[in-house]
Parts: C-alpha cells; sequence; structure tokens
C-alpha cells in the first residue's frame, strides 16, 4: 500500500516579488527516499525549506499552495512551527555541531519535547548515535565538545540529533556535499538503514547520488517540476528532453 | 617581453614604503616603551607592603598606602560589570536577533555608536546632574552608574558583532529541531560566541578601570577607607589624579605606584582578553 | 543537437555507435559471402572469409573496451547508458554471427560433391531471408528506427519457418540418398547455422528497441514450430 508523507498542491513560493516556485504537485511517499535534482538555483533548496517552513525566520519570503503533512496544510496560519519542525527534522550542507558536548547535541533536542530521567536520556542518545552508525567512533568521548569530531563524523551527528527527536521525515539539504568520497559513502548507507523508519527528502547536486540511493526522483527547472517518477525510470529513460539533458550533462 | 623598468620602480617604491612604515612603528613603540619605563621606575620605587594595607596620607604626613583606594576600585569595577554585563549582553542579543533592521534596533545602535564616541566627562556629569546633585552627595553607586554608562556600549557592540559571525545555519539548525528562538538565542547562538562576548566584556572592563573623569564627579574620593558605596568612594583613578598634581613628595610617589597597578591590570585583562579570543577563532 | 558539456564523450559515443555499424556491415558481409561460397564451392572465399573472422572478434574486443572505459569513466545514464550497453550487447550478437559464417565456410570446404541445386536454392531463400534481417536490424541501429526493429522482431518466424522446411527437405534427401549422408549432416548444421542468425539478428532488433525506447519488447517472440523437434 502506497502512502504519501507529504503531499504538495499548487505550491508557489515567492522571494519577495519574485517566483522561486511555479506551481509544485508532487507527493513524497511515506518512507521512501525522494530525491530532487537540478541545476543551482532551481528551487530545489527552496522547495525543501517550505516543508518544514524553514523561510519562515525570514520576512519577505511566502508560500501559497497546499502542503499536506499526513492531511494538514502545514501551511495554514494555526500551525505551531516549532511542533512541526520537532516532526520534520533537517539536515544541512555543512555540519553544524552545536557548541557542546556530543552527548548535549544529542539531548538538546529530545529535552525541547520530553522529560526523560538520565537513563532513558542514556538510552535515547546511544539509541540515536547508533542509528546515525557513529555510536562506535562517539562511545568513548560522549563530553567532548561535537566540534572535535571530522567534518563527516560531524554530519553523522548532525543526523543523529535530528533523529533523536524521533521526527516523521527528514530533509537533507545536500548532505554530503561537503563531505570526502568516504564520508559521503557512509551517510549514503546509512540514509538506505534510515528509510525503514522515516520518509526522507533529499537534495542533491550530485545525479549519482540521487540514483544511488533514492527511490523517486524530481527534477526540478527554474522554480518548476520538471518530471517527477521512479529513480529507475528517470535514470534510464526519462519522458522529458530537459531532464535528459540534465541527467546525461546536456544542457540544451 | 617583461619590462624590467616596471618590475624596478616596484621594487624601489616598495623599499620605499617599508622603510617608512617601519620608521613609524618604532616612532610608536619607542614613545610606549619609555612611558612604560618611567612607569615601571617609579611605580615600582612606591610599591610596598604599605602601599597595599594603608589608607591614603593626609596632606603632609608621611608614609600611607592605596588600600583604601584599591578597595575602592575594586567595589565600583565590579559594581559596574554587575549592571553593565547583563544590560550590554541582553541589548546585544536584542540587536543581533529580534531587531532585524527595525527602527527601535537602528536608534538603539545609533545611540550606542554615540556613547561610545562620547567624551567620558560628559559621562560623568551627567550622572553628576541627574544623580549626584540630586541626592545632593557624592557616592560610589554614582561611580558605578557612570561607569556603567560607559561599558554597556562597548559590551553592546561587541556582543552584537559577535553574535553576527555565528553562521546562519547554525540558527536554522536548531530552529529545526523544534527549538523556539529564545532558546536558540541563548542555548545555540551567545554558547556558540561566548569567548568573543567573554572577551568584549573584558575589554569593557579594562576601559572603565581606568576612567577618571566621570568619577570626578560621581565617586570623588575618600581620604578613608568606607565599605559603604553611598558615601563618597576613594578610587585608584582619582587619587592618582590629586596625588600627581600635589606637592607632596610621597603623594606623587603613591600615585606612581596606582599608576602601575593599573596599568598592569588593564594588560592582564588584555592578555586574557586575547587568549579568550584565539580559542575563539580556533574552535 | 544539445552538446555535452565535455565534448569528448559525445564524440566517444559516437565513435562506438559507428564501430558497431562497421563491424555489422563486416558480419553482413561475412554471412552472405558464405552462403555464396556455398554455392560456388569456392577456396578462395572460403579462406578469406575464415581469415576475416579474426577481424570480427577483434571488433568485439574494442567494442567491449571502449564500453568498458565508457562506463568507468563517464558513469553514462539514460540514453547514454542504453547506447553503451546496447553497443556492447549487440557487438556480442554480431560475433556470434560471424563464428556462425565462418563455421558454414568450414563446413563448404568438408563437402564432398556439389551442392544439389535445388537443395542449394531453398538454402539461399533461408539465408536471404535472414540476411534481410540482419540489415534490417542493422539500419535500425543506424537510423535509429524503432519500429523498423520491431519489424524484424515480427519477422522472425518466417526465418524459423523456412528452415523447417528446409531440413525436411534435407531430412528427406538423407532418406532417399544414403550415400551422400555426411554432406547432407553438414548441410543441415549450415541450416541449423542460418536459423540462429536469424535469431541474432532478432536478438539485435530487440537490443535497438531498447536502445530508443528504453523498454524492453513486451510478448513472447513470433516463433516458428520447429518440426523436427516435434517429431
Amino acid at each position: 500500500m502506497k502512502k504519501n508523507a507529504i503531499e504538495i498542491k499548487n505550491l508557489d513560493f515567492f522571494y519577495g516579488k519574485s517566483k522561486a516556485l511555479k506551481n509544485i504537485n508532487l507527493n513524497i511517499e511515506e518512507k521512501k527516499i525522494t530525491a530532487f535534482i537540478g541545476p543551482s538555483g532551481c528551487g530545489k533548496s527552496t522547495l525543501l525549506r517550505t516543508l518544514n517552513r524553514m523561510y519562515d525566520l525570514y520576512p519577505g519570503q511566502k508560500a501559497e499552495g497546499e502542503i499536506n503533512f499526513y492531511g494538514k496544510n502545514i501551511l495554514g496560519a494555526k500551525i505551531d512551527l516549532n511542533l512541526l519542525r520537532s516532526e520534520i527534522g533537517m539536515v544541512f550542507q555543512k555540519p553544524t555541531p552545536f557548541p557542546m558536548s556530543i552527548y548535549d547535541n544529542i539531548a538538546f533536542g529530545v529535552r525541547l519535547y520530553e522529560n526523560l530521567n538520565k537513563k532513558m536520556m542514556d538510552e535515547r542518545v546511544q539509541w540515536a548515535l547508533h542509528k546515525a552508525a557513529i555510536w562506535d567512533e562517539t562511545k568513548d568521548k560522549l563530553n567532548q565538545s561535537g566540534l572535535s569530531l571530522s567534518g563527516g563524523q560531524q554530519q553523522r551527528l548532525c543526523i543523529a540529533r535530528g533523529i533523536a527527536v524521533k521526527p516523521k521525515v527528514l530533509l537533507m539539504d545536500e548532505p554530503t556535499s561537503a563531505l570526502d568520497p568516504i564520508s559521503t559513502n557512509k551517510i549514503e548507507e546509512l540514509t538506505n538503514e534510515l528509510k525503514r523508519d522515516y520518509t526522507i527528502a533529499i537534495v542533491t547536486h550530485n545525479m549519482q547520488q540521487a540514483a544511488r540511493i533514492s527511490d523517486y526522483t524530481a527534477f526540478m527547472y527554474l522554480g518548476e517540476l520538471v518530471e517527477f517518477g521512479e529513480t529507475k525510470k528517470m535514470f534510464l529513460k526519462p519522458e522529458r528532453k530537459e531532464t535528459e539533458n540534465y541527467i546525461t550533462g546536456r544542457f540544451g | 617581453m617583461m619590462d624590467l623598468a616596471i618590475y624596478k620602480r616596484r621594487k624601489t617604491k616598495n623599499i620605499i614604503g617599508l622603510f617608512l612604515s617601519n620608521f613609524a612603528m618604532l616612532l610608536g613603540i619607542a614613545a610606549l616603551l619609555s612611558i612604560l619605563f618611567v612607569l615601571f621606575y617609579n611605580g615600582f620605587a612606591a610599591i610596598d607592603f604599605n602601599f597595599f594595607v594603608n589608607s591614603t596620607p593626609a596632606a603632609g604626613s608621611p608614609n600611607g598606602g592605596l588600600a583604601n583606594a584599591i578597595i575602592g576600585s575594586l567595589m565600583i569595577v565590579g559594581i559596574t560589570t554587575l549592571l553593565s554585563t547583563p544590560a550590554g549582553i541582553l541589548a546585544g542579543i536584542y540587536l543581533s536577533e529580534y531587531s532585524g533592521g527595525n527602527i527601535f534596533g537602528s536608534i538603539t545602535r545609533f545611540i550606542s555608536d554615540i556613547m561610545l564616541s562620547a567624551p567620558s566627562i560628559v559621562i560623568g556629569l551627567f550622572v553628576y546632574a541627574v544623580y549626584v546633585s540630586k541626592v545632593r552627595h557624592y557616592s560610589g553607586y554614582a561611580g558605578a552608574f557612570a561607569l556603567s554608562l560607559i561599558a554597556i556600549p562597548v559590551i553592546l557592540r561587541t556582543t552584537e558583532n559577535m553574535l553576527r559571525l555565528i553562521p546562519v545555519q547554525l540558527r536554522e539548525a536548531a530552529f529545526a529541531l523544534g527549538a523556539p528562538k529564545w532558546k536558540v538565542s541563548i542555548n545555540i547562538v551567545l554558547r556558540a560566541a561566548r569567548n568573543g562576548v567573554l572577551t568584549g566584556l573584558l575589554l569593557a572592563i579594562a576601559r572603565v578601570s581606568g576612567e577618571t573623569a566621570p568619577l570626578l564627579f560621581t565617586a570623588l574620593s575618600n581620604q578613608y577607607f568606607t565599605s559603604s558605596l553611598n558615601k563618597p568612594t576613594a578610587n585608584l583613578p582619582v587619587v592618582i589624579y590629586q596625588f600627581a598634581l600635589s606637592p607632596y613628595k610621597n603623594w606623587i610617589s603613591l600615585a606612581w605606584g596606582g599608576a602601575l597597578l593599573i596599568t598592569l591590570t588593564v594588560l592582564l585583562l588584555n592578555i586574557i582578553a586575547r587568549v579568550f579570543l584565539k580559542e575563539n577563532k580556533t574552535a | 543537437m544539445s552538446e555535452h558539456i565535455v565534448s569528448s564523450f559525445e564524440e566517444q559515443l559516437k565513435i562506438l555507435h559507428n564501430t558497431v555499424i562497421k563491424m555489422g556491415a563486416l558480419t553482413e558481409a561475412q554471412f552472405s559471402n558464405s552462403v555464396i561460397a556455398l554455392g560456388k564451392n569456392d577456396e578462395d572465399l572460403i579462406d578469406k572469409i575464415v581469415g576475416k573472422d579474426d577481424r570480427v572478434d577483434e571488433f568485439e574486443k574494442k567494442i567491449e573496451l571502449q564500453v568498458i572505459n565508457l562506463i568507468a569513466l563517464r558513469h553514462p545514464v539514460a540514453n547514454d547508458l542504453r547506447e553503451t550497453v546496447s553497443a556492447m550487447k549487440i557487438s556480442a550478437e554480431l560475433e556470434r554471427i560471424g563464428d556462425l559464417s565462418k563455421n558454414i565456410a568450414k563446413r563448404c570446404k568438408v563437402l564432398k560433391n556439389k551442392v544439389p541445386t535445388e537443395i542449394y536454392k531453398t538454402i539461399q531463400n533461408c539465408a536471404e531471408f535472414a540476411q534481410k534481417n540482419l540489415k534490417l536490424s542493422i539500419d535500425a541501429y543506424t537510423n535509429r528506427k524503432s519500429e523498423a526493429a520491431l519489424d524484424v522482431w515480427k519477422k522472425d518466424k518466417n526465418v524459423d519457418e523456412f528452415v523447417n522446411t528446409l531440413m525436411e527437405d534435407l531430412v528427406t534427401h538423407m532418406k532417399t540418398n544414403k550415400k551422400n549422408l555426411e554432406d547432407d549432416t553438414h548441410l543441415l548444421f549450415i541450416s541449423k547455422n542460418i536459423e540462429r542468425i536469424g535469431d541474432h539478428a532478432t536478438n539485435i532488433a530487440e537490443q535497438v528497441y531498447f536502445l530508443i525506447e528504453g523498454v524492453q519488447i513486451k510478448g513472447q517472440r513470433p516463433k516458428g514450430e520447429d518440426k523436427l523437434q516435434a517429431k
């Protein structure tokens, strides 16, 4: 049974007066990986940032249309943004560990919405680090600063931090673009593991990455959704010429 | 073909420029060193055990020390720190995280900049006018109040600048977990900038601990030791100012000692501040 | 047509495509020559066919290397990927056709008597069908026409049916002329080779269809009933 975590209907997005997204219609299936590809400035990151309303931090940016998150329109006025973001986590391009210990990096988000005793918190921290495949590297130095880790480890720490609050959806905005190939590989393997429990939407510049890890791929160009479909199909025989030109490295 | 003449001309200009800047640097250092030398020479001669335990001597009486002025200065600067730290840091957080370019923020920033460059004697006169002249006596509190007015803009601006250096992604990362704004500002942004903010704080304290003019109109001085800041309170800068201009030899000597003490304190604060800032950069 | 940013990629794909076309032309010639050699019993032509088979093999190796390089260095996707993979698969089919043609030529050499005219006519008929399918497949590849490829695919049945008739004729001939059993056995193998060449031509057509459409041809390939096996 297919079930959609997020259904986007007629979404427009504006930076001030300029329209960055034009009439986007797209469903993100539950517990699958949906990749967003397209040239720089095509609106793929913008689209991702509408899904947890990150754009709300900045005046002058607004979205119109509907984004239904398990049936609830998150663009509505009555949405509590903090609660929404606790259910839709996000991982950024550059690793962003908080200036605190590895343990507290994980616990920070959990403490916001849950009141756990010491033992339960310890378990949660271990669970999240384990899930993000970084437990072995950090178990002996949980009290050290998160900044002491390498770039790839920091990014996995950020993923652990994101899943520690047990969101339903995880948004990843070019999560490996600042990492070396080995760290990239680890994170790609990780996403494959994570999709058992989470719905993942990932923006990537790396088409091979989209091909490797995603179940569905959306190709965006100039603020429009050009093509959306199964990744296998997109990389074997895309329907649209623009998609083919982009993924084969041609520009038309 | 490369034109050697162009290269040679540039090289000559370079040598001249280098010479001039080195010369200017030597001039500056020489001035500084000569001041320090005189200060250390005269200052260390004045500092002994009595310097720290005896109060300021009456005019014409021998010996004496600066104990009352040292304690007074510590109390005034301590109160100043307590007053200006929360005010400066919170205002800095407001400007960086909340004002977002609104009019109130711009006005605050503008006034703070004016106060940064205002002559300290004006601040002293202001406090004299609004506080001392109303209660009709000088007091240590008035002095701390005046010094706070000097320290707050310094702390405010450094806090704001340090917070602005924190990448926006870090804020977004915290928001993405569902953290409310105040928590993001205090627990994440301020925490990430803590070394820089602390540096600003130390520099502000270093700056006010040498201020004389505002204290002349507010704390004034006191020949005797007092534990109450509600009375005129002895403090190093004013004592130095009074003693240095006096005809008594032991007073002049004590003034040198006090000047050295302040200099060393400021130097120490600066060094600590620099260490913090360095850590901030490597982190 | 838009250009690759890396123009040499475009170039490499074009070279690959052309190499396959050249290999196709060579195998076509090998096959038709082997049928001519069978009719004329021309020793020189036979030697020439056998000698040229090495060139067919070289083509296959060359294409394989090009494909491996493209996959390793360019990570082709979408139409580039289909182009690359098809080249490898088509060249493998062509290599088999080359082998089978060589096998026909070799068998010509050991025939004791001239092939009876009426039997040769039937063989020629079969071979013509297979040749036509092979040519159409290669043309479909050259011109990138999926309908043409689909036509070939549908016609494979005809070759099969002709070969079946041919084999029945041969079996009848063997029953009546028992002293020519050795020759007739070779002729049986030759007709089987022709049938296989027809199959390979159809495989190529399937591959061409996939190359252009991105999906495999749906359904079962229409097959002529193999009457010898059925008996």
